[in-house]
């Protein structure tokens, strides 16, 4: 093997070789490091400059009643885009800043700043409507040459079917369809969805280039809210407190609420003035616009001001987010708390002069002239101030408080609306005798209508706490339940016999009150009327009135608030009374709550057995145990004769009236029947309940006020003994 | 001299193969380049010209006259040309002066004949090549001298290197400097008589950095590309953008993204970037090792070769791809500083390529009369 003609220098060779070799793996180590290290980092970053995002709006979600009828829904709407990379001179960007502006009715300066972005394209206006969008279609249309500069493209915007109703409770969504307030607030997170895009890729120019990278990511709709709210009871809760607010001449609002008590649903809410979420800054109520015109003079600033302060106002949810003082509604705890703990004699009796002078405050009786002697159930129903200033030293300031915790007054509800505040009650260290007293009648401390209404609901249902709520589910769009709440107990806030005897004692209050007394139907309830004590004046007032019905069995409770009644008596049995009974009365003949005309139970038939010859104790005993009501006739002690007879048929509740053997004034036996044709159940009931006679009841709808009686068994006039059965027919006018 | 005077003799008559290896990873990277250039240009070339296939079909025009050249190169014996070297260097150095006279632009690079237009430096970095190792085969015996050894042929590569600084093409004049000092150290020169050389080299480059803004700003942008990155970082940016977009296997051939006019001269200096993003890491990592086999395979041919000169000639011209490939690279990679360097093989630009055809077709005529193992012809 010849030696080879190599150079000297090998190891040179080598070594330099070697460097180079070294470098080319070091930049294979360095490529690994940004390519499999910086990954992510450097993708990220790059994607985003590469790509343009086109946003595809998600639905929001419908906000629905009970059964289902839409309250707010997504509408189709219009926006108006413009590309003002795509304008080419300057005097056609002036051209289309004029028309634009003068479409549109938008500022000048902001269109012209819109148009000279240099972006592939600008939203112009969003959530136009058609008319203002076909303005811009027909001037694209006359001016050809802007197509494809301007133009219109579909949009979504909320929309409020009903305008004001519900609309405290509803809220409104704002220029992004993003919730504001209420419900649309609270819920932004289930009704919102989430938006959906469109990627394509741009080039550094910001022009889209021919490669192939688009993606879609459609949009998730929102979801459906399912309130339990009822429309149709929403409607006639607003109807009474819109005419109660006009025909009281209300300075402020009325607010009022509807609760299923056994369930804690929310069956209708509203607090008037209100506003229409389809425009939430615009106040409708032409009352107060009248008002305001008069006390400002249009359009100068003291009006903006007043009016602007005043539409946030009514955008208030009442019953959630302002607090008041109870009044007199609040002697139903301060009764429960007593009855609780065994503080009362139910026959002892109390004395009420007019006023009561507690550690040298004198507490004045709504009654100046004061009630006399009273046992606590008549204390109750006259409202009398003394007696429950007596009651509350017997609880004590420890037992109040505790007993106010446990009533829920120291809490929020939760019932699941934004801003809900938890009233303003006394500190427990801090808390004196003249609070406790004070107190007793529901003043100086603060509580909100929720507040009120739910705890009224625990009592009358029996004395448990139920969770109040108003929404009652959330459905996607195929309808899956996302969230379900359904009843549920908080805690038994007081036991069944005090409920028992409460519900007793209340039906009777408002019995004995009046107003708040409708014939047929056990309405139990307790008004209030209090000082606005914080306003600066001694006349405002706030009149209330809470009740439930059925006394025996409760269904619904209704609470109603008129802050500021401006007519010449304030007080709560006047003007919250008449109020809170029309809106019980339509619950329940929309509820279809049978009216019931006896005293007593629930409505039944019952066959009458024979009670002659038996002593009157025996018959009166064995009668009583059906449900029926005795009436004793003369003063032997057996029973000669009976009237409705034997194996006749009568209601319970209904009386009969039992004849001892002695002799009776004839007058005391027999009664005249009345005239019944054109009256109403309720009506013809009362009647015959007061000449002695019972009543017999044929025909239907006759919680209507419209369906009255027809025809009557015994004509008007005729002499018969009490407790004749007249049967009545009822026909719906 | 006589024995090997006696094989080349042999070899003549034989006609012998060159290196298989070599030409074949010439090959390849070439197709890559190509493939890659297709891609990377596709964007740009519409967006600049209307036609997408603009880069492409030039340079395909010319990888087609280069592998011409290349083979004709490869039959043309090196000895022929040795009385050319010193005319070839002084027309280059004839050319690097014009080029700052009648040169267009801002950078004074580029010389115009009609349409045409070509790099003077291209040529001289050939002929600095050519010349040194001429110079070193002569006077090996005096290498170890500090005036023969590192003076002398210093000052060939240093008058292109210095006239090309002057048309402010800094990469041009460090790729003719180092492949001077790759051919000065192979070629014997005391190696610690070059050490204080470099040092008054780096005190110089220290000075300007010191005393220039341009230079800081870049040394800066270079550290901190995030810091401006619509200014002196977008490119670094965008490069590694590109880069680490790519991940392990790419984004896939043609799928570029950052090639719509992100990345500056996708079809030139960082065309390595969308290779990068396209094809992924391990692409990259594969393309890297041919061009290290390349370089392995030429200091393989240089050590087997017949005589000095050729040996140097292989060494240097395989050294000029290295360092090239290395620095490009370094640049895409931001491991240095941005400097226009483009990739050989890959990027667009016919006369580059046509003069890199050219030397590896002076490599693989010098593998035929190289004592290789393989792919060659052994003496007997």
């Amino acid at each position: 093997m010849p030696k080879l003609p190599s150079p000297k220098n090998k190891f040179r060779y080598r070594v330099v070789c070697g460097i180079f070799v070294a470098l080319f793996l070091f930049l294979c180590g360095r490529l690994f490091y940004l390519q499999i290290f910086c990954h992510d980092y450097y993708e990220d970053i790059a994607l985003d400059q590469q790509t343009w995002e086109v946003e595809v709006e998600a639905n929001r979600g419908a906000i629905k009643d009970t059964n289902g009828v839409d309250l707010a829904v997504s509408a189709t709407a219009y926006k108006i885009l413009l590309a003002p990379s795509l304008i080419k001179s300057e005097e056609d960007r002036f051209f289309l800043t004029e028309n634009i502006s003068s479409l549109l009715e938008m500022d000048y300066e902001k269109v012209y700043t819109m148009a000279s972005k240099n972006t592939q394209y600008v939203e112009v206006k969003r959530r136009v409507e058609k008319e203002e969008a076909d303005r811009i279609t027909s001037f694209v249309k006359n001016n050809d040459k802007y197509s494809g500069i301007l133009w219109v493209s579909e949009d979504t915007k909320r929309h409020y079917p009903h305008n004001n109703l519900l609309s405290t409770v509803l809220g409104f969504v704002g220029s992004d369809n993003q919730g504001l307030e209420g419900l649309e607030y609270a819920y932004e997170d289930y009704l919102a969805g989430t938006n959906g895009k469109i990627i394509s890729a741009k080039n550094a120019k910001g022009t889209t280039m021919p490669f192939e990278y688009e993606s879609y990511i459609a949009a998730k709709d929102g979801y459906d809210l399912y309130l339990t709210i009822d429309i149709e009871m929403q409607y006639f809760l607003e109807k009474h407190i819109f005419n109660a607010r006009v025909e009281h001449n209300v300075q402020s609002r009325v607010a009022g609420v509807i609760m299923d008590v056994k369930t804690g649903e929310v069956l209708a809410m509203t607090s008037k003035p209100d506003y229409d979420p389809n425009n939430p800054f615009v106040i409708t109520d032409e009352l107060t616009l009248d008002k305001l015109a008069t006390e400002y003079g249009l359009n100068t600033d003291a009006y903006k001001t007043a009016y602007n302060a005043q539409q946030k106002e009514f955008r208030r949810n009442k019953l959630i987010v302002d607090q008041y003082e109870p009044g007199s509604t609040f002697k139903i705890f301060t009764s429960a708390m007593a009855l609780e703990q065994g503080l009362i004699d139910l026959n002892e009796t109390f004395y009420c002069t007019g006023a009561l002078k507690m550690d040298a405050v004198t507490y004045h009786c709504h009654n100046r002239n004061g009630h006399g002697t009273e046992v606590f159930k008549d204390g109750l129903a006259n409202s009398c101030n003394p007696v429950f200033i007596q009651i509350s030293e017997r609880i004590g300031i420890e037992s109040f408080y505790n007993y106010a915790t446990l009533f829920g007054f120291r809490d929020k509800t939760n019932v699941g609306l934004p801003g809900e505040v938890s009233g303003i009650f006394f500190n427990r260290d801090t808390m004196t005798k003249y609070n406790l007293y004070s107190g007793s009648f529901g003043q100086t401390f603060k509580i909100t209508g929720m507040q009120l209404i739910s705890a009224v609901s625990a009592i009358a249902n029996g004395g448990t706490y139920m969770q109040p709520y108003i929404v009652k589910q959330v459905l996607d769009a195929s309808g899956n339940v996302i969230l379900k709440n359904e009843p549920k107990v908080v805690r038994q806030i007081a036991s069944s016999e005090t409920c028992d005897l409460l519900r007793e004692y209340l039906e009777y209050t408002v019995r004995k009150g009046k107003s708040g007394y409708l014939e047929g139907y056990r309405i139990a309830g307790k008004t209030g009327t209090s000082e606005k004590l914080d306003s600066g004046s001694d006349d405002k007032r706030i009149a209330s009135f809470v009740c439930f019905a059925p006394a025996d069995d409760p269904v619904v409770a209704v609470l109603v608030i008129v802050d500021e009644p401006n007519s010449e008596v304030q007080y709560g049995s006047y003007i919250a009374a008449p109020l809170g009974r029309d809106i019980m009365a339509d619950c329940l003949a929309y509820l279809n709550v049978e009216p019931d005309y006896g005293e007593s139970g629930s409505v039944a038939e019952v066959k009458l057995p024979d009670v002659t010859g038996k002593t009157v104790d025996e018959a009166a005993a064995e009668l009583e145990a059906l449900n029926l009501s005795v009436k004793i006739i003369g003063d032997g002690d057996k029973v000669d004769y009976q009237l409705p007879g034997q194996k006749q048929v009568i209601y319970t509740g209904n009386t009969v009236i039992l004849y001892t053997n002695s002799n009776a004034e004839e007058a005391e036996k027999t009664a005249e029947v009345p005239s019944l044709i054109g009256k109403t159940a309720a009506e013809c009931n009362s009647l015959l309940a007061k000449a002695g006679l019972n009543i017999k009841v044929v025909g239907e709808n006759l919680n209507y006020s419209t369906t009255v009686a027809v025809n009557q068994s015994i004509p008007e006039g005729t002499t018969v003994d009490k407790g004749t059965v007249v049967t009545v027919t009822f026909r719906t006018s | 001299m006589a024995e090997s005077g006696q094989s080349l003799k042999k070899k003549r008559i034989k006609v012998p193969m060159f290196d298989i290896p070599f030409f074949v990873g010439v090959l390849l990277l070439l197709f890559i380049g190509l493939a890659t250039l297709f891609s990377a240009g596709y964007a740009k070339a519409l967006y600049e010209t209307g036609n997408s296939y603009y880069y492409i079909t030039r340079q395909a025009i010319f990888a087609v006259l280069g592998i011409g050249i290349m083979l004709f190169v490869s039959f043309f014996p090196y000895q022929w040309y040795n009385r050319f070297i010193i005319p070839f260097y002084v027309v280059s150095v004839v050319l690097l002066v014009l080029v700052l006279f009648v040169g267009k632009g801002t950078e004074k690079r580029w010389i115009y004949i009609g349409s045409y237009q070509f790099q003077p430096s291209e040529l001289a970095k050939v002929a600095v090549i050519l010349l040194i190792s001429k110079y070193i085969a002569k006077h090996h015996e005096k290498m170890h001298k500090f005036k023969d050894g590192i003076l002398i042929p210093s000052l060939i590569f240093g008058i292109c290197a210095g006239l090309v600084l002057v048309e402010t093409h800094l990469s041009g004049a460090i790729l003719i400097a180092s492949v001077g000092v790759v051919l000065i150290i192979a070629g014997g020169a005391n190696v610690l008589q070059l050490v204080p050389i470099g040092l008054v080299a780096v005190a110089g480059a220290t000075t300007v950095f010191l005393t220039n803004d341009y230079m800081q700003r870049r040394v800066t942008t270079w550290l901190n590309p995030e810091a401006d990155p619509l200014g002196d970082g977008f490119q670094p940016l965008q490069s590694l953008y590109a880069i680490g977009s790519g991940g392990l296997t790419g984004l896939g051939y043609g799928k570029s993204r950052q090639k719509y006019l992100y990345l500056p001269e996708p079809q030139n200096d960082f065309i390595f970037s969308v290779f990068c993003e396209e094809m992924g890491w391990i692409c990259a990592t594969l393309v890297l090792l041919i061009f290290a086999f390349l370089v392995i395979r030429g200091f393989y041919i240089a050590s087997k070769a017949p005589d000095r000169f050729s040996s140097l000639v292989v060494v240097g011209i395989v050294s000029r791809l290295a360092i090239q490939t290395i620095l490009n690279i370094m640049v895409v990679s931001n491991t240095i500083p941005v400097t226009g360097i483009s990739l050989p093989f890959f990027s667009y630009g016919g006369t580059a390529l046509v003069v890199l055809l050219a030397e590896m077709g002076i490599v693989l005529q010098i593998s035929r009369y190289a004592f290789l193992e393989k792919g060659g012809v052994k003496s007997a």
